[in-house]
């Protein structure tokens, strides 16, 4: 009973680590997270719309 | 709030990765294809904001109770907004109002991620703080992003003396915490101070009534607590909408008025407002407001106030009004009176108009105040009506402070230009010391290239007192010695009846001549030593968030401020548009800090221009031993 206990430990202990490793790896490889960490590929994939305020808006809102 | 490039806007920070939400995959809030490098297909089917699109799931599934009630909030509904304009319009008009409504008011909402973790929409969005959710939402970043000139505004001293509560370092959640924010708003709710959750002041402040301020058990259930405690505020005034040649939507308001005004309290259901008098507001309604979307709109125009009840977020424990009884009672200005009505608002503040008869009257006995204002060098101020009668004077010299390009519009006839910002004065942001008063030579080099001489009579304009006093206070010391602010600027000219003119204007050069005052411009060294003195007072004029260390110049070696140095804020020492409060009033409100004229007094600030706004104020109040630190704390904080 004690050695398959332990069995079980080590098991579930590898489960653990290994679910975890892959939700880390799964946010490791995500595109959005990989190109958004980036300023420089930020920067270059910008697509130049800025918002912007009509030329005509004036006083505080 | 500092702006934010495109990029930076949605830049992941790593710590991100490692908070309860940076653990979730983020298509699981955003959708989207999270496998592509490229971005326009990752973005595919991507929601740039799903707490506003689809909060249920988005933040639903681990916040239930909160979204269910936050969905209803008045954050993200703006219901009273509503009621308000279903109100004033009709039946028949109802549809082309409620499209003005959806294209220009709307969009002020917010939801879950404008308030935890970007700017909200309105304020361009953009992380706060790497993509990481807070609890508790940035006060600079996110509330006041929204709630800018109305409140941000009036808490951090940048209209007034700042909040004391702002002071405290208390942020906007202090008071306005999760219970209120989240709260749904009933449908039957008419307007925002209706709501049970709301926070109020004797929330903390309770007992008032049987505390040791006599004041208060006389005026408790008779005036609002900001009748008292608040200052000046800002009045905006006829708003109107409408959309651009390219569909973009925009409004304009015609006119912004810094004052204050009580009214009678016109509708006592709302909790806690069992009171008679009530500070109020004027809003930017206007009957022709959506006249862009059809005509008629606001039928019932009179049916809601346009002076509303207001809490300004400028709270004080001593103020001008309270100062002593009859500066309130007795005083009509300060009561909003008929004749602060516009012709189309007459009725709709009916119940909201002073009467005569409903003025407290002015009492006999009261405190005296001992304010001495024979000092005051009154020629140093001079207002529209004079500056109109004296402008052929061949001694007198005009000059426009405001940048190159407001001249170019349209400025006072024979006013030459000249921004001390960009003129040359002080050394560049580049420099070893930036932003520091040039060497007197060419200084004074500079204004005789001008056609300036010391013994001109100087009158310097702007339009929101920032760079004409400070000038002001360069010319003093470069040895000018008639010099004298104009009141108001160039909105008080206008409204004195008079115009402007475009074509530009040039003086012949000749000496300047003067006498340098160098004791008017200290250095770092000299208020280390000086600040050591029991009769030297450092006064920092900078807004409360940059004396709290909540946000530094981006030049400063880091945030902070003096030590022993006393935060008057900007607002403080000018009204909004440049207009000067009575001399008394200053005196008085310098008095509240402990600066008094048998001081020496140092002024500082970020730059060093606020810093000489401020010392201009001073010397005109009689200061006799007033300095300005030019180094400020951008040269401070690197050195020391
Ligand atoms: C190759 C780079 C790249 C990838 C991959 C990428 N993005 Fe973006 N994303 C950007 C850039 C750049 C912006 C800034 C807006 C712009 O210029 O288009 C942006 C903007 C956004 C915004 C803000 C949009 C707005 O209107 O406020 C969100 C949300 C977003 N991305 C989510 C995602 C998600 C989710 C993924 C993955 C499914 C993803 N992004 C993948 C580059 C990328």
């Amino acid at each position: 009973m004690k050695g398959s206990s332990g069995l079980f430990v080590v098991v579930l202990a590898g489960l653990l680590a290994g679910g975890l490793a892959s939700t880390a790896w799964a946010t490791d490889t995500s595109s959005c997270v990989t190109c958004h960490l980036d300023k420089e590929m930020l920067t270059r994939n910008l697509s130049g719309t800025t918002a912007r305020k009509s030329a005509m808006q004036s006083g505080q809102g | 709030m500092v702006p934010l490039e495109p990029q930076e806007k949605v830049l992941l920070s790593t710590d991100f990765l490692s908070t309860t939400h940076g653990e979730l995959a983020c298509e699981s809030c955003h959708g989207g294809d999270a496998v592509s490098m490229d971005k326009s297909s990752a973005h595919t089917e991507m929601d740039p904001q799903p707490s506003i699109n689809n909060p249920r799931k988005a933040c639903g599934e681990c916040h239930e109770e909160i979204v269910e009630a936050a969905g209803d909030s008045l954050h993200a509904t703006l219901a009273p907004f509503t009621k308000v304009l279903q109100k004033r319009a009709t039946m028949d008009n109802w549809e082309h109002v409620d499209e003005a409504r959806k294209n220009h008011c709307a969009s002020c909402h917010t939801s879950c991620g404008g308030c935890h973790v970007s700017r909200p929409q309105s304020a361009e969005k953009g992380f706060v703080n790497g993509h990481t959710f807070q609890k508790r939402s940035d006060p600079l970043n996110q509330c006041t992003a929204c709630h800018g000139s109305r409140v941000g505004f009036e808490f951090y001293g940048q209209r007034g003396r700042g909040d004391v509560h702002a002071k405290a370092g208390m942020d906007c959640v202090a008071c306005h915490g999760a219970r209120e924010m989240h709260a749904a708003a009933p449908q039957y709710l008419q307007g925002r101070y209706d709501l049970d959750q709301m926070t109020r002041c004797t929330d903390c402040h309770e007992n008032l009534r049987f505390g040791s301020v006599r004041e208060h058990a006389v005026h408790i259930g008779k005036v609002q607590c900001q009748v008292c405690h608040s200052q000046t505020y800002v009045n905006c005034y006829s708003c109107h909408v409408g959309k651009d040649s390219e569909g973009m939507a925009f409004f304009q308001n015609s006119r912004e008025v810094e004052s204050m005004k009580i009214g009678l309290n016109d509708d006592d259901r709302a909790p806690g407002a069992g009171y008679r008098y009530m500070l109020v507001r004027h809003v930017p309604s206007d009957p022709e407001m959506f006249d862009f979307y059809g005509k008629d709109g606001f039928a019932n125009f009179g049916k809601v106030p346009t002076w509303k009840r207001t809490s300004p977020h400028n709270i004080q424990r001593r103020t001008w009004q309270a100062a002593t009884c009859n500066n309130c009672h007795g005083n009509r200005d300060l009561f909003l009176s008929e004749t602060d009505l516009l012709d189309y608002e007459k009725e709709a503040n009916s119940k909201v108009a002073v009467s005569d008869g409903m003025l407290p009257k002015a009492v006999t006995k009261t405190r005296k105040l001992s304010i001495d204002t024979s000092k005051v060098r009154t020629n140093m101020v001079v207002d529209a009506n004079w500056l109109h009668e004296n402008l052929e004077d061949k001694q007198l010299v005009v000059i426009d402070a405001r940048d190159s390009a407001a001249y170019d519009k349209g400025h006072i006839e024979g006013a030459i230009s000249l921004d001390p910002l960009t003129a040359g004065l002080r050394s560049g942001a580049d420099a070893e010391k930036p932003f520091t008063l040039e060497e007197h030579s060419k200084v004074a080099e500079f204004f005789s290239r001008k056609g300036i001489a010391a013994s001109d009579h100087i009158v310097v304009y702007d339009q929101k007192a920032s760079t004409a006093p400070a000038l002001l206070a360069f010319l003093e010391w470069a040895g000018a010695t008639r010099v004298s602010y104009l009141s108001g600027g160039v909105e008080g000219w206008h409204l004195g009846g008079f115009h402007t003119v475009s074509e530009p204007t040039t003086r012949e050069a000749h000496a300047f001549g003067g006498t340098v005052q160098p004791a008017f411009i200290v250095d770092s060294d000299t208020v280390a030593k000086l600040s050591e003195k029991p009769d030297t007072v450092v006064v920092d004029i900078r807004l409360i968030d940059r004396t709290l260390g909540l946000t530094k110049h981006e030049l400063a070696g880091r945030a902070g401020a003096i030590p022993g140095s006393i935060n008057v804020p900007f607002g403080a020492f000018y009204m909004e548009n440049g207009f000067l409060k009575s001399p008394t009033e200053l005196l008085w409100m310098l008095e509240t800090y402990g600066i008094t004229p048998d001081k020496t007094v140092i002024t500082t600030c970020d730059t060093g221009i606020a810093a000489a706004d401020g010392f201009f104020i001073l010397r005109y109040l009689g200061f006799p031993d007033v300095r300005v630190h030019d180094e400020a704390w951008v040269n401070w904080s690197r050195t020391r």
